[in-house]
């Protein structure tokens, strides 16, 4: 996986107006209604959209990724910054540096 | 198929009801643009609807149109029609024209039943279908069996699932009610089945709402019945047409003189394809009825109902990666 934890400095992720998303029962799916296109997240990716919508802080985020994918902080750090920047490329969250 | 709503005027208030109950008609003209594009698209059934269609002042003249130029009539009513069009519809050849008369008022039992709609299937017996619009899990069907055996109506039953539009704003039958719903219909399909009494469904209904043990006296509708949510063609009065009723704020195209009804669907179907993807219930993506292609996951307007939304920001702090390198 690619080492993510040093790119996003300042960086704020929002999620795009016209994104809306349902949960399945093997992960969530995301419906871009402006560009028309979907992006299925499986595990983990689906726990770091779902952590979060609720509002968790990026710490607090990294840190129940930890437990959630049984991984060390560097790695953890890894997946969710990989997460934000893939969905950020594809214009699912807006990204402000 | 293709269904052609000539008003939005009615003179009932379902709660169920995409209709917006104004005085939207048809105009002639339109009327006969509807017919050509059926008509090039190979189409032989008109079928005619509302709000409630008899109310419309040219009901009859369209009605006649359709019929001189060859095509069948299926006309869905919910039988409260002024006497001029009973008059009217009980002239016509049974061959020539059904009415699909939905009981709108759900009676517990036949004897429940309104003067005007006894009346009704009285008049038009084996011209009728009677059917129900199911918007609650507390339905009665037993009285749609007394209705065919007792005026001879065609030997059908039709049913339908009251769904929401995509924009929300009427009453529907939520998916978590589809089991009890689905319980019910299989009891009446036994007791309805030894009278040589079957069922229509409409769009929406999912095998899995059915209990297994069920679907053999469902008949060969079961095998059909999860795959029902497609571009259906509903021609609205101004001559727009939608995907389907609940679909109709997401996308309308003109009735152009050089589009068929595959092009149409295909239009439709096109801008739906990344909607698709969202199906009824959490547990659809692991679905073998889905798997074996039994079922496309059900109506994709009550699927789209399951849709959140949040305006959540995550900012990532500078000192992220630094900070937690330490620990390692």
């Amino acid at each position: 996986m690619l080492n993510h934890s040093r790119q996003n400095r300042n960086a704020s992720y929002s999620c795009h107006p016209k994104v809306r998303w349902v949960v399945e029962i093997d992960g969530v799916l995301l419906i871009h209604h402006e560009l028309e296109k979907k992006k299925k997240l499986g595990y983990p990716e689906a726990a770091v959209w779902d952590l979060a919508t609720q509002g968790f802080a990026y710490a607090r985020m990294v840190d129940l990724i930890t437990r959630i994918a049984s991984v060390g902080f560097r790695e953890a750090e890894n997946i969710v910054n990989g997460c934000l920047e893939s969905l950020a490329e594809q214009g699912f969250l807006q990204k402000t540096e | 198929m293709a269904n052609i709503s000539i008003t939005t005027k009615c003179n009932k208030k379902c709660r169920y009801c995409f209709a917006s109950n104004s005085d939207n008609f048809m105009e002639g003209q339109t009327f006969e643009q509807t017919l050509d594009f059926l008509e090039r698209s190979g189409i032989k059934e008109v079928r005619i609807l509302g709000g409630e269609p008899t109310l419309h002042p040219g009901f009859s003249v369209f009605v006649r149109a359709a019929l001189n130029r060859g095509f069948g009539i299926l006309l869905f009513s919910n039988g409260y029609m002024p006497e001029s069009a009973l008059c009217f519809l009980e002239e016509l050849p049974a061959e020539k024209v059904k009415i699909l008369v939905n009981v709108v008022t759900n009676p517990e039992s036949f004897d429940g039943l309104d003067k005007r709609l006894v009346s009704l299937f009285q008049r038009l017996n084996t011209k009728t279908i009677p059917g129900l619009n199911i918007d609650t899990p507390s339905i009665q069907l037993d009285f749609l069996l007394d209705i065919v055996l007792g005026f001879n109506t065609m030997r059908k039953v039709r049913l339908g699932l009251a769904h929401p539009k995509a924009e929300g704003g009427n009453h529907f039958l939520h998916p978590r009610y589809y089991p009890a719903v689905g319980r019910k219909i299989a009891e009446f399909s036994s007791k309805a089945r030894p009278y040589g009494v079957g069922i229509l469904f409409d769009c929406g209904f999912v095998p899995c709402m059915f209990p297994e043990s069920s679907f053999s006296s469902i008949g060969p509708e079961m095998a059909e019945l999860g795959k029902r949510c497609n571009p259906i063609l509903d021609i609205l009065p101004d001559g727009q047409v939608a995907s389907c009723f609940p679909l109709a704020s997401l996308q309308q195209e003109m009735l152009r003189e050089d589009l068929t009804d595959t092009e149409l669907r295909n239009v439709f179907s096109k801008k739906q394809e990344t909607f698709r993807s969202m199906m009824l219930y959490k547990k659809c993506s692991n679905c073998t009825y889905r798997q074996h292609g039994h079922c496309t996951g059900g109506c994709l307007s009550a699927s789209m109902q399951r849709q959140r939304f949040s305006k959540f920001t995550l900012t990532v702090p500078d000192c992220q990666g630094t900070l937690l390198s330490h620990f390692f």
